[in-house]
């Protein structure tokens, strides 16, 4: 009862932190962020060459498909002979901005609809929660595709699409906590002090459920970098000529570009994986550090 | 139990209500709208007429939802808007290629990933532990487009081991065994591909559940009255720490339908997924409509076999 009562610590002086510290790949998967985030915020300044603009060599002459070696450039160039590493940098940018943005989409859908099914129970929480299962039994990347298909494909688009086809596990989980804590004697205290509904619910019941929500948040941030990849190689993502990794994979889905190519796959496809791999790892690290339990 | 599979399957009927009227609601937003594509274009302008004004296509929304819905239990799923083909029947024709993928992924990623999270729970911090943590992190983090467009470079172009793409090659003679045998080498990339994310998530899963079932008082009886490890392991712990796997089953059968579009536009196989892909280019809205509709409903049954199992094997759950 005396820990509630403390005053908040700060952040890095809390257990929590202390746990995240030891996790080595989570401390990892941070500073690999973070250089992807510096990355992508300084792009002009670490690339040589326009993402969007055809290299010429001296006689003129566009240098399509030139190996590193060749256009005298980091990764070389693509097949209308853009310089493939400024498409990656720039494309870091859209990756990772549809990312955020469709999780904060998501992630606000499902605590609002977490916490009234959870907080009002009910015919509301009934009706919320076959809503759930409902959209649970649509393979999600069917569902965002045929979306995005008829709304013809843009960034803002996939944006919102993914944040609307994503919330369900956000919503489940915020429910089940809410549901625990409910019954706790704080919020008895609050109710009876006559705090209305959304007090309780907004400064009362969902600060102490933050941890769970904040790793499941970041979780779907992994999933939802993948999502856009995938999205954008089948051609309903991002569309050309703005560069996102997933495009940059679908312009080189060909044999001769596979085999005698690989700057223009390997180094976007290793981006995908590395910047996935460390937000899942940021993921896990915050979930043992919050000990938070496994649900899924 | 009987009593509990009648429950869940009342509860299947507002899903399914559920399902067919966001599905409904999608195809507003298309030009032709949901009833738009009900019409074979191949009709004559009189027929045209006539199923027009039997499909109500001048009548309120409920009317018109109603009217959708009843096509769509008689079996039309509607008309290509890029071909006038039935769209039913042209799923159905890809469903045994994308089944036999997704169920040899499903199985494969079963039957390796709960040995190797075992293995990593009764081996927790060892070397082989935190190999097999990062082997299943990367599995879950790799773009499958990429893996595949790996595996094809390492194992078709520079090992020639299987081939790049597609369901066995025309020019392929043999019967028998022989052709199992060759279509089995297309087979085999593809299921990996689709497999690795499902397995690692798998692995992880099956580990945790093991590590917290060995942390019961049960096993630590069955280890004080001095049985052999492997006994504790294998005859107390595993089947306990198998029911929440189960939880997985169902939630990773739309996953895996899910990585159809990607897994056979990389491999060229030609199952619903593939039709999905050239459905985006062709904007044919017809086709993605019956494929997303067709999909969740083929979920649902593996959701609900999932729940039942479920209840089967733990017998303290209660109905």
């Amino acid at each position: 009862m005396e820990m509630t009562a403390k005053k908040r610590t700060s952040l890095f002086k809390t257990d929590g932190w202390k746990r995240f510290r030891k996790n080595k790949l989570a401390l990892v998967g941070t500073a690999l962020i973070c250089i992807l985030i510096l990355a992508a915020v300084f792009a002009p300044l670490i690339t040589q060459n326009d993402p969007y603009e055809s290299l010429k060599n001296e006689s003129g002459a566009i240098l399509k498909n030139a190996s590193p070696a060749e256009s005298g450039t980091v990764l070389g160039t693509d097949s209308v002979g853009r310089d493939e590493f400024s498409r990656l940098v720039y494309a870091a940018r859209v990756s990772l901005s549809v990312g955020l943005v469709s999780v904060g989409i998501s992630t606000i859908v499902g605590v609002l609809v977490g916490a009234v099914a959870g907080y009002f129970g009910g015919r509301a929480d009934m009706i919320l929660m076959r809503t759930v299962d409902v959209v649970n039994c649509f393979p999600v990347m069917f569902l965002i595709i045929i979306i995005a298909t008829i709304l013809k494909p843009s960034i803002y688009n996939i944006m919102v699409i993914m944040g609307l086809c994503n919330w369900t596990a956000t919503a489940r989980l915020v429910r089940g906590e809410i549901l625990r804590v409910r019954e706790m004697e704080y919020v008895q205290a609050a109710i009876s002090l006559g705090a209305s509904s959304g007090r309780i619910i907004f400064s009362h019941v969902i600060p102490n459920v933050i941890a769970p929500i904040i790793v499941e948040a970041t979780l779907q941030m992994a999933h939802a970098v993948l999502t856009e990849a995938s999205l954008s190689y089948l051609g309903v993502g991002v569309q050309l000529p703005t560069a996102s990794w997933g495009n940059m994979l679908m312009n080189a889905n060909n044999l001769a570009t596979l085999t005698t190519r690989p700057w223009q796959w390997v180094p976007a496809g290793t981006c995908i994986l590395l910047s996935v791999l460390s937000i899942n790892f940021i993921g896990d690290g915050l979930r043992d550090a919050f000990d938070v339990k496994q649900k899924k | 139990m009987g009593k509990y599979i009648r429950k869940r399957l009342l509860q299947a009927i507002p899903v399914v209500f559920g399902i067919t009227l966001l599905t409904f609601f999608i195809m507003k937003l298309a030009p032709g709208g949901p009833l738009g594509g009900m019409i074979s274009p191949r009709s004559s302008s009189e027929a045209l007429q006539r199923a027009q004004e039997k499909l109500g296509l001048n009548q309120p929304i409920i009317v018109q939802y109603w009217n959708w819905l009843k096509e769509l239990v008689q079996g039309n799923f509607g008309y290509s808007t890029f071909n006038g083909q039935n769209v039913l029947e042209m799923i159905l024709e890809r469903l045994p290629a994308t089944l036999l993928l997704t169920v040899t992924s499903f199985v494969f990623s079963f039957v390796v990933g709960v040995p190797l999270g075992v293995y990593s729970a009764t081996h927790k911090y060892s070397k082989g532990d935190y190999g097999l943590t990062v082997f299943s992190f990367i599995g879950i983090s790799i773009p499958s487009f990429f893996f595949g467009m790996g595996m094809i470079y390492i194992f078709a172009m520079k090992l020639k081991w299987f081939p790049t793409s597609g369901f066995g090659s025309a020019l392929f003679r043999g019967t028998g065994f022989q052709l199992f045998l060759h279509k089995l080498r297309y087979l085999v990339m593809p299921a990996l591909v689709m497999s690795l994310a499902n397995l690692s998530s798998v692995m992880r899963f099956a580990r945790s559940s093991m590590i917290e079932t060995l942390n019961q008082d049960y096993i630590r009886t069955a280890r004080a009255k001095g049985l052999a490890e492997r006994a504790v392991i294998y005859r107390h712990a595993l089947k306990n720490s198998l029911i929440p796997v189960i939880t997985i089953f169902g939630q990773s059968i739309p996953n895996l339908f899910g990585g159809a579009y990607i897994t056979e536009k990389v491999f060229g196989w030609p199952g619903m997924g593939l039709l999905g892909v050239d459905a985006i280019g062709n904007r044919d809205y017809q086709v993605l409509m019956g494929l997303t509709l067709f999909t969740a409903i083929l979920v649902l049954p593996g959701n609900l076999l999932a729940d039942i199992m479920y209840s089967a094997v733990d017998p303290r759950i209660r109905y």
